[in-house]
C-alpha cells in the first residue's frame, strides 16, 4: 500500500499519541488482564470476517495478552444467533462475546435481559456515526463495511458492470448475479431492508425471475464472483478489495443508490463464565492498535473517529448517500423481508 | 481314583435364585439404557408436537407447521426427490451387482472395490466435489465443455432437482449393489442352465429367471433408499438451497432458526415419521418372504453366467459409474485441496501446502472438528458394538423378559430420520436437567441411538448362526451368562463384531444430519464445519478437510479389510 | 437315597404333551439309558434334568432336594451337573487343555492344580499328545472325547450325555460305546444318557429306560429288557421279534393254525384267558429241526426269505391258516418258498406283554 504523506502524517501523529493514550489506560488494562487470565480462555462467536480472518484475530489477542486462548466459533448470522438460543435455551453458558451482523439479535437479547452492561473505553474514540449504537451500553459496534457492487474483470469489463442496484434486475445478468439469503446473513438482511424500502416487495420477485443465484452468506458473494460462477453479485466491498489485492480478479464499486452500511455489534453474555477476559476482548476489538491494523489490511472501514481506510475504500464519512437502517427498522422488517424472499424464490 | 473319589465328593453350589444371577441385573440395565436412548427422544417429540411452547396441549404447531403451502410443497418436493433417486440409484446399483454375483465380466473385483469406496465418501463431500465440477459457470466439466466446443455455456447444472438427485444417488447405490448382490449370491446356477435349455437367450434368462427371485430384496432396498433421500440434509443444504428447492429437511432446519420453534419442528415431522414407519413395515414384509430364493443356507452350485459381447458393455457401465461416483470427485477434491483459487484452474503458479498447513496448524477449528470426528465415530462405534452383542444375545437366547419388546426397541431409530431424532434427542436432553448440549458425549449419544440398530442386526445374525450347544456347554460346567458372552460368543463372533465397528465407524463419519443441531462450539465434527465452511465458498480449505478424512477412513476400513476378510462391509446379516 | 429322582415329569408344549409323567429313580453311580424313538420326550426329559428347560410339572431332585418345579428352577450353571452334546460344543475359539479346564477355571480352581488335573485327565481319555491342539485338527472321535474329559473333569453330580454317539462313523460308535462304559466304570458317576440305538443302549447301560410318546414304558436291565419285555413296544423296539395273539388255556397258550399250545414258563405265565399278547423272538424259532427243549407247535409253509449272510430270514405261514411269523434260521438251512416245515419254539422265550 502506498501512502501519501499527509496520511502518513495523519498516522504519525496518531501513533505518537497512541501511547499516551494506551498509557493512560495501561494500569486498569493491566488489571484486567490479570484477572482474565485466571480465567485463561474466551469463546468467540462471530459472523463478519472470514473463520481465516477470525482465527488471525484471536491469534493475535492471545499474543498480546498471554494467557488467553480464544475459541472462535465463525458462523453466518442466524446460524450463529441459533445456536446462542440453543445454548441459553440448553442453561450452557458457551459462548462469551458475541459478535454479529443483524442488530435485530441484539436488541432482542437486551430486552430479555441476556448481556452485560459494559462501556468499553474504546468507544469514546469511535466516530460519531456508529458511536451510540446503544444507549445503555449493552453492545457496541465492532466493526462495519459496506455493501457494493461485485463483479468479476475477467468476465466483464468496467464500462458493463452494473452502477445501481436495479441493475441486478437487468435481464443481461439473468443467471449471472448472486445474491446472499437474508433467513441466513445478516448483511443480506440489512441490504434486503434497503433494497425494499426504495423498490419494494417487487424486488425480490424480479430477482427471482431474474435467476439470481441464492447463496447462504455474503461472504459466498465474493468467491463465487472470484470463481467465476457469477458474474456479479450484491457483496462486502472490504473482501473484495481485499481479494482483488490478492490478486483475484474481482472489483468492486459504489452503487447510484449508495452503499449499505453493515454494521457489526459486539456485545458480551450476561451468563459469561469468563466476564474479565471477555471485557478485556472487547477492549481490544474496539480499540486496539492490533485490531485497527488489521482493519487496514482487510480493507475495512475503520471506526475511529478521523480514521483513514486503505486507499480505495469508503470511508464513514466518504459515502453520500450511505444507505443504513435504524436498529428499530432492523428488529421491525427482517422477518418481513425473510418471508417476502421466501414467497419470490421458493427457498 | 474312585477312592479319591469318595475322600472328595464333588461340591455343591449353593442355590440362587434369579435375582441373584448378576447377568440379570446387567441385562435389565440394558433395558433401561435402550429406553432412555430410543423411547425417550421419540415420545418426547410427539408430546412437543402436541404442545405449545408454555407447555398447554394444543394442535396449533401442526396447524401452523403444515397449513402454510410453502411448507407442504416442502414435504412434496421431498416426496419427488426420494422417487427420483431411488430411481437413479436403481439403475446404478442392480446392473453392477448382477455383473459382479453372476456373470463372466471381467474385472469384478476392481467393480466391488469401487462400490465401496463409493460407500466411504461422505455425501455432503460428493455434494461439494461435484459443485467444483459442475457448477453452471465455473464447473471444471463446463469449462472443459466450452473450451472444446466453444459453446457459450456448459450443458451441465448442478444446481438443479435432476443434479440433487443425481448427487444423492452417486452416495446411496451402495446399499442397492449390497442388497442385490447378497440376494442373487444365494440363488443357484442350475436355475439359469434350466433357462438356457430350454432356449432362453442371455438376457432373456437375466430378466425373466434371475432378476424375478431377487425383486424382494431390490425393493426392499429401493425403500431404504427412498427414505435415506427424503431424510437428507447435508446435500440438499449445499444444493437444494441455491437451486431453490424447498424440501422438508431444509424447512425443519428453518424452523430451528431464531425464533426456535422445536414444537412446530416436531409437527412437521410427523407425517415423515409415519411414512418411515409404514414404508418399513412394508420392506419388512417383503423380505420375511424369504420362500423366493431357492434358499437352502447353501445356494447350490454358482458358476459366473456367461452374457458373451454384454460383458464389454456391463465393463464400461461399470467404468462409468466409479468415474462419476469416486474418480472424478476424488481428483477435484485433491486439486481443489492443493489450489490457491480453485476457480483460477490448474496452472503451475495455482498450487500450494498453504491449504494443509492451514488446517492442521493455523485453523484450529478445523484440526479439532478433524480429531472430534474420529474419537466420536470410534467412541460410537466401540459403544455400538458393546452394547449391540449385548442385546443381541439377550433378546436371541431370551434372557430379558420381553425379548420381542427388547429387540423392537433396539431396532427401531431405524424408522426415524436422522434430522428428526436430533430434534427428539434435543428436546429430551440438550435442556436440564442433562445439560448435555454442546458436549461430545451429546453427539456419541446421537450417533450411538442412530446406529445401534446396525451393530444389532450384524450381531443378531452372529449369534443365530452359533450353535445354541457352545453356550449351554459353558452354562453346564457352571459359567454365568455373562462368562457365556465373553468367553464363548464375543471370541467366536469377533470378525462379525470387527466388521460392526468398522461399519458404524464410517457410518459415523458421513453423518451430517443428527449432528447438526446437536454440535456446540467444542464439539463440532467434519460435516457440520463442512456445511460451515462452505457457506463462506471456501472450497479449497474445505477439499483439504474432505481429502484428510477420506484418507483416515480409508486407513481404518484397509485394516478392517485386512483383519476381517475382503467382503466385511457389503455383506448383508 | 436314589442320587436323582424324577417324580412324575411332565412338559407341554402348547396342549400337546412331550413328556407325559415320567417317574425313576437313579443310584448313586448308576448308568442309566433313555431309550426311544424321536419324539419320545427323551431329550426333553435329558434337558430338564440339565436345568435349560422348566418343567410343567412334577419335580427333579439331587440328593434329596428339588432342583427343579414348575415354580422355581436351579440355573444349569448352579446344579454341578456336566452334558456331552451331540455336536460334542467343544469351542473352537479354545485349546484342548483350555476346553478340558475350562470347568475347573469356572470353580476358581488354582492354576498349577488345574493344569495337574487336566494333565491327568487328557491321559485318562489318551489325548495326552494333543493338549495344545486346536479342536478343528481334531477328528470326531477325538473331539468325542476331549468332551468327555471335559465333562468328567469337575466330577459332576449326574453326568449328562445327549446322543454322544450318532455324529461318528458306524465302525467308530462301537469303539467309543465301550470307552464310555469303560470310563464310567472308573469313575462311576451317576449318568444318564440318552439314545434312540439300542444296540447302543444293550451295551452300556446299567439299567434302560424306554420311553414312548412321553411314557415311561420299562425300566430294567438290558437282559430283562430284551427277554422279558413288559409291553408291546419294548418288544418290538428292543431287537426284532414277532407279537402274537392267542388263548390261554390251562397254562398252555395256542395260536391261530398252530395245533400244539405253547407251555409257558414260571415267569410268564398267567390265567387262563381268552386272549394274550406274546412276543418271540425269530431266533426264538425253529425250522425242520429244534435244539434240546424246543417244543413242537405245528406245519408251516414259507412264504418268503432273504439270505443275510449270518442267518436266512424267512417268514412262515402256518399251514392251517393265520397271521405270518419271521424265522432266523441257519445258514445252512436252505429252504424254498412253498415248502413246508415243522416249526419249534423255546419255550423260555416266549413272553407275555398282555
Amino acid at each position: 500500500m502506498f501512502l501519501r504523506r499527509r496520511e502518513f502524517g495523519v498516522m504519525a501523529a496518531s501513533a505518537l499519541a497512541f501511547p499516551a493514550i494506551v498509557r493512560a489506560q495501561a494500569p486498569a488494562l493491566a488489571a484486567l488482564h490479570d484477572a482474565a487470565r485466571k480465567e485463561g480462555e474466551l469463546t468467540w462467536y462471530t459472523v463478519p470476517q472470514t473463520s481465516e480472518v477470525a482465527e488471525k484475530m484471536g491469534r493475535t489477542f492471545t499474543a498480546r495478552y498471554p494467557g488467553i486462548k480464544v475459541n472462535v466459533v465463525r458462523t453466518t448470522a442466524q446460524v450463529a444467533y441459533q445456536r446462542l438460543n440453543q445454548d441459553l435455551k440448553a442453561g450452557t453458558p458457551n459462548c462469551d462475546v458475541f459478535t454479529s451482523t443483524d442488530l435485530a439479535h441484539y436488541v432482542d437479547l437486551k430486552g430479555r435481559n441476556l448481556l452485560l452492561k459494559f462501556l468499553p473505553t474504546a468507544v469514546a474514540r469511535q466516530d460519531k456515526r456508529v458511536q451510540n449504537m446503544d444507549p445503555d451500553a449493552y453492545f457496541h459496534a465492532s466493526s462495519c463495511f459496506m455493501m457494493g457492487l461485485v463483479y468479476n474483470t475477467q468476465k466483464v469489463s468496467a464500462a458493463a458492470a452494473p452502477k445501481s442496484w436495479a441493475d441486478l434486475l437487468d435481464p443481461k445478468w439473468s443467471g449471472a448475479a448472486l445474491v446472499a439469503h437474508p433467513a441466513y446473513s445478516g448483511a443480506a438482511g440489512a441490504w434486503c431492508i434497503e433494497m425494499r424500502k426504495l423498490y419494494g416487495d417487487d424486488f425480490f420477485k424480479k430477482l427471482a425471475v431474474n435467476k439470481a443465484h441464492v447463496s447462504r452468506s455474503t461472504i459466498d458473494a465474493v468467491t463465487a464472483v472470484i470463481s467465476g460462477e457469477s458474474s456479479v453479485s450484491a457483496g462486502p466491498m472490504s473482501l473484495a478489495a481485499r481479494s482483488a489485492a490478492k490478486g483475484n480478479p474481482v472489483a468492486t464499486l459504489v452503487p447510484k443508490e449508495g452503499p449499505v452500511l453493515i454494521l457489526s455489534p459486539t456485545g458480551i453474555l450476561a451468563n459469561t463464565r469468563r466476564p474479565n477476559a471477555s471485557r478485556l476482548f472487547m477492549e481490544w476489538m474496539l480499540g486496539s492498535e492490533d485490531t485497527e491494523r488489521i482493519s487496514v489490511e482487510e480493507f475495512s472501514v475503520p471506526l475511529r473517529a478521523n480514521a483513514k481506510p486503505a486507499p480505495g475504500v469508503i470511508g464513514l464519512g466518504d459515502a453520500n448517500p450511505l444507505l443504513a437502517p435504524t436498529p428499530p427498522q432492523m428488529v421491525a422488517q427482517i422477518p418481513k423481508v425473510i418471508d417476502a424472499w421466501r414467497e419470490a424464490f421458493g427457498v | 481314583m474312585s477312592d479319591a473319589m469318595a475322600l472328595h465328593p464333588p461340591a455343591v453350589r449353593r442355590v440362587s435364585g434369579r435375582l441373584g444371577d448378576p447377568s440379570v441385573w446387567l441385562f435389565g440395565a440394558l433395558i433401561v439404557v435402550l429406553v432412555l436412548l430410543v423411547a425417550n427422544p421419540i415420545l418426547r417429540l410427539v408430546w412437543d408436537s402436541f404442545h405449545t411452547a408454555d407447555g398447554q396441549w394444543s394442535l396449533q404447531s401442526y396447524v401452523q407447521a403444515l397449513g402454510r403451502g410453502r411448507n407442504l410443497q416442502a414435504l412434496l418436493n421431498s416426496l419427488y426427490l426420494g422417487v427420483a433417486v431411488t430411481v437413479i440409484a436403481l439403475a446404478l446399483g442392480v446392473p453392477l451387482a448382477l455383473a459382479v454375483s453372476r456373470t463372466n465380466m471381467p474385472g469384478r473385483g476392481f467393480t466391488h472395490l469401487s462400490v465401496l469406496a463409493a460407500f466411504v465418501m461422505p455425501n455432503f463431500l460428493g455434494a461439494i466435489a461435484w459443485i467444483l465440477l459442475a457448477g453452471p459457470n465455473a464447473g471444471w466439466l463446463n469449462r472443459l465443455v466450452v473450451e472444446l466446443t466453444g459453446l457459450q455455456k456448459g450443458p451441465f447444472n448442478i444446481f438443479s432437482f435432476w443434479g440433487l438427485a443425481f448427487v444423492i444417488a452417486l452416495y446411496t447405490y451402495p446399499l442397492i449393489y449390497v442388497f442385490t448382490k447378497s440376494a442373487l449370491d444365494l440363488v443357484s446356477t442350475e436355475l439359469e442352465d434350466a433357462a438356457s435349455i430350454h432356449g432362453a437367450g442371455k438376457f432373456q434368462t437375466m430378466a425373466r429367471v434371475t432378476l424375478p427371485l431377487v425383486l424382494p430384496s431390490i425393493i426392499g432396498a429401493a425403500i431404504l433408499i427412498f427414505l435415506e433421500a427424503i431424510a437428507l440434509y447435508g446435500t440438499p443444504a449445499l444444493i437444494a438451497i441455491p437451486a431453490r428447492i424447498n424440501l422438508a429437511t431444509t424447512q425443519i432446519v428453518s424452523f430451528f432458526q431464531y425464533p426456535l420453534q422445536v414444537e412446530q419442528a416436531a409437527a412437521f415431522s410427523m407425517p415423515i415419521l409415519l411414512l418411515t414407519i409404514v414404508m418399513l413395515m412394508l420392506q419388512r414384509r417383503l423380505l420375511a418372504r424369504r420362500g423366493y430364493v431357492s434358499v437352502s443356507g447353501k445356494g447350490g452350485e454358482r458358476r459366473p453366467f456367461d452374457i458373451g459381447w454384454w460383458k464389454w458393455l456391463l465393463l464400461a457401465y461399470s467404468g462409468l459409474v466409479a468415474l462419476l461416483s469416486v474418480v472424478m470427485p476424488l481428483a477435484i477434491l485433491l486439486l481443489a485441496s492443493v489450489s490457491k483459487a480453485w476457480g483460477k484452474g490448474l496452472a503451475l503458479d495455482n498450487l500450494t501446502w498453504d491449504n494443509f498447513y492451514g488446517i492442521f496448524f493455523e485453523q484450529l477449528t478445523v484440526r479439532a472438528a478433524i480429531l472430534n470426528t474420529v474419537l466420536y465415530s470410534g467412541a460410537t462405534a466401540l459403544v455400538c458394538v458393546g452394547m449391540g452383542i449385548c442385546i443381541a444375545y439377550a433378546t436371541q437366547r431370551r434372557i430379558t423378559p420381553f425379548p420381542v419388546f427388547v429387540q423392537f426397541l433396539a431396532l427401531a431409530p431405524v424408522a426415524v430420520p436422522g434430522l428428526i431424532l436430533a430434534i427428539g434427542l434435543y428436546a429430551a436432553y440438550a435442556g436440564p436437567p442433562f445439560s448435555l448440549y454442546g458436549m461430545g458425549v451429546l453427539i456419541v449419544i446421537a450417533f450411538t441411538t442412530r446406529f445401534l440398530p446396525i451393530a444389532v442386526a450384524a450381531s443378531s445374525a452372529g449369534v443365530r448362526a452359533l450353535n445354541p450347544e457352545l453356550e449351554e456347554a459353558v452354562r453346564i460346567l457352571g459359567g454365568s451368562r455373562i462368562t457365556v458372552l465373553t468367553r464363548v460368543v464375543a471370541p467366536l463372533l469377533k470378525k462379525t463384531l470387527l466388521g460392526a465397528f468398522v461399519l458404524v465407524f464410517v457410518i459415523c463419519t458421513k453423518e451430517l444430519s443428527t449432528a447438526v443441531f446437536l454440535t456446540g462450539p467444542g464439539s463440532r465434527v467434519v460435516s457440520v464445519l463442512t456445511l460451515d465452511l462452505s457457506e463462506q465458498g471456501n472450497y479449497e480449505t474445505l477439499a483439504a478437510m474432505g481429502v484428510v478424512l477420506v484418507v483416515i477412513v480409508t486407513v481404518v476400513v484397509a485394516i478392517g479389510m485386512k483383519l476381517a476378510g475382503r467382503d466385511f462391509m457389503l455383506r448383508r446379516g | 437315597m436314589s442320587k436323582l429322582e424324577l417324580k412324575d415329569l411332565r412338559k407341554n408344549y402348547g396342549s400337546a404333551p412331550v413328556v407325559d409323567g415320567v417317574s425313576l429313580q437313579l443310584r448313586r453311580g448308576e448308568l442309566v439309558t433313555l431309550l426311544g424313538p424321536s419324539g419320545c420326550g427323551k431329550t426333553t426329559t435329558l434337558r430338564m434334568i440339565a436345568g435349560f428347560i422348566e418343567p410343567s410339572a412334577g419335580a427333579i431332585l439331587v440328593d434329596g432336594r428339588e432342583v427343579s418345579t414348575p415354580t422355581r428352577s436351579v440355573p444349569p450353571e448352579h446344579r454341578g451337573m456336566s452334558m456331552i452334546f451331540q455336536s460334542y460344543a467343544i469351542w473352537p475359539n479354545m485349546t484342548v487343555a483350555e476346553n478340558v479346564g475350562f470347568g475347573l477355571q469356572v470353580r476358581k480352581t488354582p492354576a498349577a492344580e488345574t493344569a495337574q488335573r487336566v494333565k491327568e485327565m487328557l491321559d485318562v481319555v489318551k489325548l495326552g499328545p494333543y493338549a495344545q491342539r486346536y479342536p478343528a485338527e481334531l477328528s470326531g472321535g477325538q473331539q468325542q472325547r476331549v468332551a468327555l474329559a471335559r465333562a468328567m473333569i469337575v466330577r459332576p453330580e449326574v453326568l449328562l450325555l445327549d446322543e454322544p454317539l450318532s455324529n461318528l462313523d458306524a465302525n467308530l460308535r462301537e469303539e467309543m460305546a465301550a470307552e464310555i462304559r469303560r470310563l464310567h466304570d472308573e469313575f462311576r458317576f451317576t449318568t444318564v444318557y440318552v439314545t434312540h440305538d439300542q444296540t447302543e443302549a444293550m451295551a452300556i447301560s446299567d439299567r434302560i429306560a424306554v420311553l414312548h410318546q412321553g411314557r415311561l414304558e420299562q425300566i430294567d436291565t438290558p437282559w430283562n429288557l430284551y427277554n422279558r419285555p413288559q409291553t408291546p413296544f419294548v418288544a418290538g423296539f428292543i431287537g426284532k421279534t414277532n407279537l402274537v395273539q392267542g388263548a390261554v388255556q390251562g397254562g398252555r397258550m395256542r395260536l391261530d393254525g398252530l395245533p400244539e399250545g405253547i407251555p409257558l414258563q414260571a415267569d410268564a405265565a398267567v390265567g387262563d384267558r381268552a386272549s394274550l399278547q406274546a412276543s418271540i423272538r425269530p431266533q426264538s424259532l425253529y425250522l425242520g429241526s429244534g435244539p434240546d427243549g424246543a417244543v413242537p407247535l405245528g406245519a408251516v409253509s414259507v412264504v418268503g426269505r432273504t439270505y443275510l449272510g449270518e442267518y436266512w430270514h424267512y417268514l412262515v405261514q402256518p399251514s392251517a391258516g393265520g397271521a405270518p411269523l419271521k424265522v432266523h434260521a441257519a445258514p445252512s438251512l436252505v429252504l424254498e418258498v412253498g415248502q413246508q416245515s415243522m416249526m419249534y419254539v423255546d419255550p423260555y422265550a416266549v413272553a407275555a406283554v398282555q
